[in-house]
């Protein structure tokens, strides 16, 4: 008999959260469900724990040297043109192409995975997540356009909205979702799939600008829904297919609220490390004299000088760069004396594969609520702006069968790898 | 036909369709721009005599200005007006200082609403909401076949737009109703100028200032304009618009993109 499996993701939620969440009555759906024999494991998003990087991991059970994305934003090799790294970047295979070249599972349904724009063929359906712009470049194959269309798919909620109304802006989360739940139901019900993988990105939204709202009833009320989701597309799941099938929950990175934005290069240029000339743009702006420079959220690059066409620190120079940068960052403190960086990691101790090179020579990790930022525009090293949560990376959620173990803490590369041995 | 013949037609059509369908049927007025134009078109959908309840929800912080305009219009225009107050909440004392922001929109709006639909009974509400309320973004945010094209031919589908207007505020039994959605933001301005419709005067620029929306007063802010007559802001708006859509040199999907990565604090 074909094997199935159910995956949902749920963009942003941390292990603390959803295990509160359900210990306190507020996702009696999927503490039922994990009564049946699955359990919750808190487990670690990609470096940088950011949903482009975290979720292609997912995708392909690789690292980001495998598979070449590293965050939103980008450099061209050899120059300082910024480019966003989208799904025609992705460098390994999905565990769907996997699974289709081996036979073992045929029909996908792949629906709101952030980085999968534009869409990209497959065996089934994919309907691209964040950053999608042009629905007709989101839809693979095209002749589903017109029937999501008329079911009322959105892609993502008007993200500008929350800053004139940002009640409307909650309520256009909650009538997202049920969209949202209503489809994948729809295409559930109405289709034959031998794997679905449904992403809710609404909860990564409502955790960046109400996070510190997280104990009210209003965020809550929004986990009752998330909760009906998962339980409804769920139950839809095993009332078509019976009990025996593969079911997984994840999220691609954690969430804590936000104290303060750190702005890594207004650091940098402080202490001497980066110089910009103002009247180019974006990171065509570092300019001769740069030692490093940062990108989205804690990426550091050195200002290396055969890979940038301003780049002068000599191979023989990393080491101490390094040490300084790393002396320098881990001392950065805010006015009230709290130090901002708890942890500076190599590329080496993170990082394996054929884009090793593209990848960051240093990645910060913040103590919680310190969000670091790596845009060229603030001048001041600590900022606040309308968020209210940030990202964090070592307590995204995993929900497996309870046969499946680990010895160490999961990764997100591991349930790629837990879907393609099930099938296999 | 011109422009707005066709954009006021089309909501008349919804408009009495709705009616038709619903007679316990009810409109939700903030007393704004929007709405404002939405219980016009109504008053001309039923020659000058709305056969329905117009509700205004006070939150009791709204601008002075609102409620001399509220209670000036409901006797030119000769409505019926209930206004809805969560009595409840605002006697504990519940507003943007002392609650959450969201929890006091939620309660002093969203449940103020729904007791007022409760206590009425009404089946389906009028909204003057937009899908261009926000500029060019707002196009991302539904993709519908009737909005991509503006080919929707609802004539002939009247059973699917009301499944597409469905409620999302809660799971009980009442529509929500849009007739304006197909409306801009320089759409409203021109209807108002070309029926020479009445608004509030802080929309007008006042020492440089003017409201672009308007709301509760401790949670509005104007912004910069110099726009002092409804002529001027109608120039505002278009040119605002197409400075927005020029953009850079750069595609415009980058530029969608890095909009989309700057609201969630990237970039």
């Amino acid at each position: 008999m074909q094997k199935k499996a159910l995956i949902i993701g749920i963009d942003g939620v941390p292990f603390g959260l959803i295990t509160q969440m359900m210990e306190q009555g507020y996702m009696k759906g999927l503490t039922g469900i994990c009564n049946e024999g699955y359990s919750v494991h808190k487990m670690r998003a990609s470096y940088p724990d950011i949903s482009s990087v975290s979720w292609t991991s997912f995708m392909t059970g690789a690292n980001p040297a495998e598979h070449g994305i590293f965050g939103f934003t980008d450099l061209k090799p050899n120059s300082y043109d910024l480019y966003f790294p989208n799904s025609r970047d992705i460098k390994a295979p999905t565990f769907w192409q996997t699974l289709h070249e081996k036979g073992k599972a045929k029909r996908a349904l792949v629906l709101n995975i952030p980085n999968t724009y534009p869409a990209f063929p497959i065996d089934g359906l994919l309907v691209s997540g964040f950053v999608a712009i042009d629905f007709t470049k989101a839809v693979y194959p095209l002749s589903y356009i017109a029937p999501l269309q008329r079911m009322g798919y959105i892609i993502d909620v008007d993200l500008m909205k929350v800053r004139d109304d940002k009640d409307g802006f909650y309520q256009d989360l909650v009538e997202s979702l049920a969209i949202r739940e209503k489809i994948s139901m729809t295409l559930i019900n109405d289709e034959e799939w031998d794997m679905a993988t449904i992403c809710v990105t609404e909860t990564d939204r409502l955790h960046h600008f109400f996070f510190d709202k997280k104990d009210s009833v209003v965020f809550q009320d929004f986990y009752k829904r998330v909760d009906a989701f998962i339980a409804n597309t769920y139950r839809s799941f095993e009332k078509k297919y019976g009990k025996d099938f593969l079911f997984l929950i994840l999220s691609d990175h954690g969430f804590t609220e936000q104290i303060s934005e750190v702005n890594l290069n207004a650091c940098l240029k402080e202490k001497g490390f980066l110089t910009t000339n103002e009247s180019r743009e974006y990171y065509d702006k570092i300019d001769t004299g740069t030692i490093a420079f940062a990108m989205d959220p804690g990426r550091i690059y050195i200002h290396h000088e055969k890979k940038y066409p301003r780049g002068h620190v000599k191979p023989s120079e990393v080491g101490q760069v390094k040490d300084r940068l790393k002396e320098m960052l881990l001392n950065l403190a805010d006015g009230k004396g709290t130090k901002v960086i708890k942890e500076i990691l190599d590329k080496e101790t993170i990082y394996r594969g054929p884009y090793y090179e593209s990848a960051p020579d240093l990645i910060c990790i913040s103590n919680d609520g310190y969000d670091l930022k790596g845009n060229l525009r603030k001048k001041d090293i600590f900022s606040t702006d309308i968020f209210k949560g940030m990202h964090t990376g070592d307590d995204a959620t995993l929900i497996v069968p309870q046969g499946i173990t680990f010895d160490r803490q999961a990764t997100i590369e591991d349930p790629a790898k837990i879907i393609i041995d099930y099938f296999s | 036909m011109d422009h707005y013949d066709m954009l006021e037609n089309k909501s008349i059509y919804i408009i009495r369709e709705a009616y038709y369908r619903f007679k316990n049927i009810a409109m939700l007025w903030s007393v704004g721009k929007d709405s404002t134009t939405l219980l016009w078109l109504i008053r001309k959908a039923f020659f000058g005599k709305i056969p329905f309840p117009i509700i205004h929800i006070d939150t009791s912080y709204k601008f002075p200005e609102m409620y001399e305009f509220r209670d000036k219009l409901s006797r030119d225009w000769d409505f019926p007006l209930i206004v809805g107050r969560n009595e409840e909440k605002l006697a504990n004392g519940m507003g943007p200082s002392t609650g959450m922001k969201l929890e006091c929109c939620t309660e002093l709006k969203t449940n103020a609403l729904k007791q007022i639909i409760d206590k009425y009974k009404f089946k389906a509400i009028f909204l003057g909401i937009r899908r261009d309320e926000h500029g060019i973004r707002a196009k991302e945010r539904y993709f519908s076949p009737r909005d991509d094209q503006f080919q929707w031919n609802y004539e002939n589908q009247p059973a699917e737009i009301w499944d597409q207007y469905k409620s999302f505020l809660d799971k009980e039994e009442h529509y929500r109703v849009h007739p304006i959605l197909h409306f801009t933001e320089l759409d409203i301005w021109k209807y108002i100028q070309r029926e020479k419709l009445p608004i509030i005067d802080l929309y007008l620029s006042k020492e440089g200032k003017r409201y672009r929306s308007i709301g509760c007063v401790p949670c509005c802010s104007p912004i910069d304009s110099q726009a002092a007559t409804i002529d001027q802001i109608i120039e505002e708006v278009a040119t605002s618009k197409t400075s927005e859509r020029a953009g850079r040199a750069q595609d415009k999907e980058n530029i969608y993109t890095m909009q989309k990565l700057r609201a969630l604090g990237y970039m």
